[in-house]
C-alpha cells in the first residue's frame, strides 16, 4: 500500500471513531453502549491491574493443552483414516456426524464429566479442535503425490519408511492448515466454555478465572460494556497473532508452495 | 549377460468409470544385455511408460513375466534405478537429502554412504547447491540431482522415463553428454549398467543408444529392433550424416501411427 492509500485508510478508521464517540454520548443510554475512550481507558486500566494479563494467561493454558492434545490425536486419526480404506469405512461416518454437533451442545456433558472447572472448558476446546486437523490431514494423506511415493519405492523404502519419510512430510503442510482454523475454533469456543461454566467458578473465589468468566463477571457483576468490548478487542489481536504464527509456521514447512 | 527380459508382457488397462478396456502393451517379448543402452521409442500411446513401470516393479503386467538377472520383477528394488521425467524430488529434502534417501532408506549407516553422496553431488555439478530445496534449482540442475538420487543405490539397471522431455535444447545436449559419461560409455560393458531410456526424440535414441526399439500403438508392440553402430564416444565422434540416415529409417516405421496418434488426440 502506498503512503496515501494508508492515510486514506486510517483517516476513515479515524472518522468512524469519533462518529462512534459522538453517538455514545448523544445517546439517552450512554453506559449501554461502548464508547472509543471508554474502551480505550478500561483496556488500560484492566491490563495494568493484571486482571485481564491473568486471565489470558488461564485461557491460554487451557487452549495450549487440549489444542496439543487435539493436533496429536487428530493428526494420528486423520492420516490413518486417509491411508486405509478400511478405517476411513469404519469410522468416516462417525467422525462425520460428530463433527456436525456444535462444541457449546456438549457443555451439559462436559459440566457432568468434569464439573464446573476449568477441565470441561479443556473438553470443549479439544472437541472443537479436533476435526478441522482430522478433515485436512486426512485429505491430505488421501492426495499423497503418487510418483513421490513411487519414487520412494524404488530408491528401496518400506511401506514404514514410505509413512514416516514421504506421506508424513506430504501432510505437514495442509495439517498446519488444519490447525490454523482449529486454534480459530478453539479460541473462539474457549470464550463459549468459560461463559457457560464460568459464572460458579468466580463466586468460588479462586483466580483461575479465564478470559470467557472475566467477561460474564463484568458484565454481570459490573455492568461494565466498555470492559467487555475491550476483552474482545484483545481475544481478537491475540488471535491474529496466533494465527501469524501459523502462517509463518506453513511457509517454513512448505516453502515450495510460496515459490 | 541379460539384464532384464520381457516375456510376452501384456497389460490392459479398464477405466474405473466406463469400464471400457485399453490394451497399452500386447505380447511383448524384449531383452537387454548387461551394460547394453536401449532406447524405446514410439509415438504417444504405444505404451514405452507402462512398459517401463512394469519393468520398475511399481505396475503389475496384466499377463506375462519380467526378469531381472533373472530373478522374476515382483515390485521395486533399488538395484532397478528409476529417472521420471518430472523429477519426483522430494519438494522437502534439500539436495544432499534427495540424493541420500535412498541408502538412509535401506538403513546404510551414513559412514558408508557420506563420501559417495558428496561424489556424487559433484559428479552431476551440484557442489554448492547441495543445501538447496528443489524449487530453487533449474530444470536442469533438478534432473541432474534426480539422477544422483538414482546413482546413490548403485543399481545395476538404470531405468530412464523421458527424463530430458522437460529441460530446454542446450541443457539436453549438456545432460546427454554427462549421461553417457557417467553411464560409463568408455568402459566394458560388464562394468556398466543396463540402460533403457524412453524418448520420444528418435534422434536422442540414436545419439545414446546401442539398439533402439520401436514400439507401435494400439496395441502397443515392438514394431523394429535396430542396431546403432556408431563409434563411442559418440560426443568425441558424431556422424551427423549416419545418424540422419539412421534417424529417417526409425521415423519411416512410425509416421503413419504418430500421424493417427495426433489425430486422435
Amino acid at each position: 500500500m502506498t503512503v496515501r492509500a494508508r492515510l486514506s485508510v486510517l483517516s476513515i478508521y479515524g472518522a468512524a471513531l469519533v462518529v462512534a464517540e459522538f453517538a455514545v454520548r448523544l445517546s439517552p443510554t450512554p453506559d449501554r453502549y461502548p464508547s472509543p475512550t471508554g474502551v480505550a481507558t478500561a483496556l488500560v486500566r484492566n491490563i495494568l491491574s493484571g486482571q485481564a494479563p491473568i486471565a489470558i494467561e488461564q485461557s491460554l493454558s487451557r487452549i495450549l493443552v487440549a489444542f496439543v492434545f487435539a493436533a496429536i490425536a487428530g493428526s494420528v486419526i486423520g492420516v490413518a483414516i486417509g491411508r486405509s480404506r478400511w478405517l476411513d469405512l469404519a469410522f468416516g461416518p462417525i467422525i462425520n456426524a460428530l463433527r456436525s454437533i456444535a462444541p457449546i451442545a456438549l457443555i451439559p456433558l462436559a459440566v457432568l464429566w468434569f464439573g464446573v472447572t476449568g477441565n470441561s472448558a479443556v473438553f470443549i476446546v479439544c472437541y472443537a479442535a479436533i476435526f478441522p486437523i482430522i478433515l485436512n490431514a486426512s485429505e491430505a494423506a488421501r492426495q499423497v503425490d503418487m510418483r513421490l511415493v513411487n519414487a520412494a519405492r524404488t530408491l528401496g523404502a518400506d511401506p514404514r519408511h514410505i509413512i514416516t519419510h514421504v506421506v508424513l512430510p506430504s501432510v505437514a503442510p495442509n495439517t498446519i492448515t488444519g490447525a490454523r482454523i482449529a486454534m480459530g475454533f478453539a479460541w473462539a469456543s474457549i470464550v463459549a466454555a468459560e461463559l457457560a461454566i464460568g459464572v460458579k467458578l468466580e463466586t468460588g473465589g479462586a483466580i483461575n478465572a479465564g478470559i470467557g468468566q472475566l467477561m460474564v463477571s463484568t458484565l454481570f457483576l459490573d455492568r461494565d460494556v466498555n470492559s467487555l468490548v475491550g476483552y474482545m478487542i484483545v481475544i481478537g489481536l491475540i488471535g491474529l497473532l496466533i494465527d501469524k504464527g501459523f502462517r509463518r509456521l506453513h511457509r517454513m514447512r512448505a516453502p515450495w508452495e510460496y515459490a | 549377460m541379460t539384464a532384464i527380459r520381457i516375456d510376452r508382457i501384456s497389460k490392459t488397462f479398464v477405466s474405473s468409470r466406463t469400464g471400457e478396456q485399453v490394451v497399452a502393451l500386447k505380447d511383448v517379448d524384449l531383452e537387454v544385455s548387461q551394460g547394453e543402452f536401449v532406447a524405446i521409442v514410439g509415438p504417444s500411446g504405444c505404451g514405452k511408460s507402462t512398459l517401463l513401470s512394469i519393468i520398475a516393479g511399481i505396475l503389475e503386467p496384466t499377463s506375462g513375466a519380467a526378469y531381472h538377472y533373472d530373478a522374476p520383477i515382483l515390485g521395486p528394488s533399488p538395484d532397478r534405478g528409476v529417472l521420471f521425467q518430472d523429477y519426483a524430488l522430494f519438494p522437502w529434502l534439500s539436495v544432499r537429502q534427495n540424493i541420500s534417501f535412498g541408502p538412509r532408506a535401506r538403513g546404510v549407516p551414513s559412514s558408508e554412504w557420506q563420501q559417495e553422496v558428496d561424489r556424487l553431488i559433484s559428479v552431476v555439478g551440484l557442489s554448492g547447491f547441495d543445501t538447496r530445496l528443489p524449487h530453487e534449482l533449474s530444470g536442469g540442475m533438478r534432473q541432474r540431482c534426480a539422477l544422483a538420487r538414482m546413482l546413490a543405490n548403485e543399481p545395476r539397471t538404470w531405468l530412464m522415463d523421458e527424463p530430458l522431455a522437460a529441460v530446454d535444447l542446450q541443457t539436453r545436449t549438456l545432460l546427454q553428454e554427462e549421461i553417457l559419461r557417467i553411464w560409463g560409455e568408455d568402459q566394458p560393458p560388464a562394468d556398466r549398467p543396463a540402460v533403457m531410456f524412453i524418448t520420444h526424440g528418435i534422434d536422442e535414441a540414436v545419439l545414446l543408444a546401442d539398439r533402439v526399439i520401436v514400439l507401435g500403438r494400439r496395441p502397443g508392440r515392438v514394431k523394429a529392433d535396430l542396431k546403432i553402430d556408431l563409434n563411442r564416444p559418440r560426443f568425441e565422434h558424431r556422424d551427423l550424416a549416419a545418424e540422419g540416415v539412421l534417424v529417417q529409417q526409425i521415423w519411416d516405421q512410425i509416421r503413419d501411427e504418430a500421424r493417427s496418434a495426433i489425430l486422435e488426440d
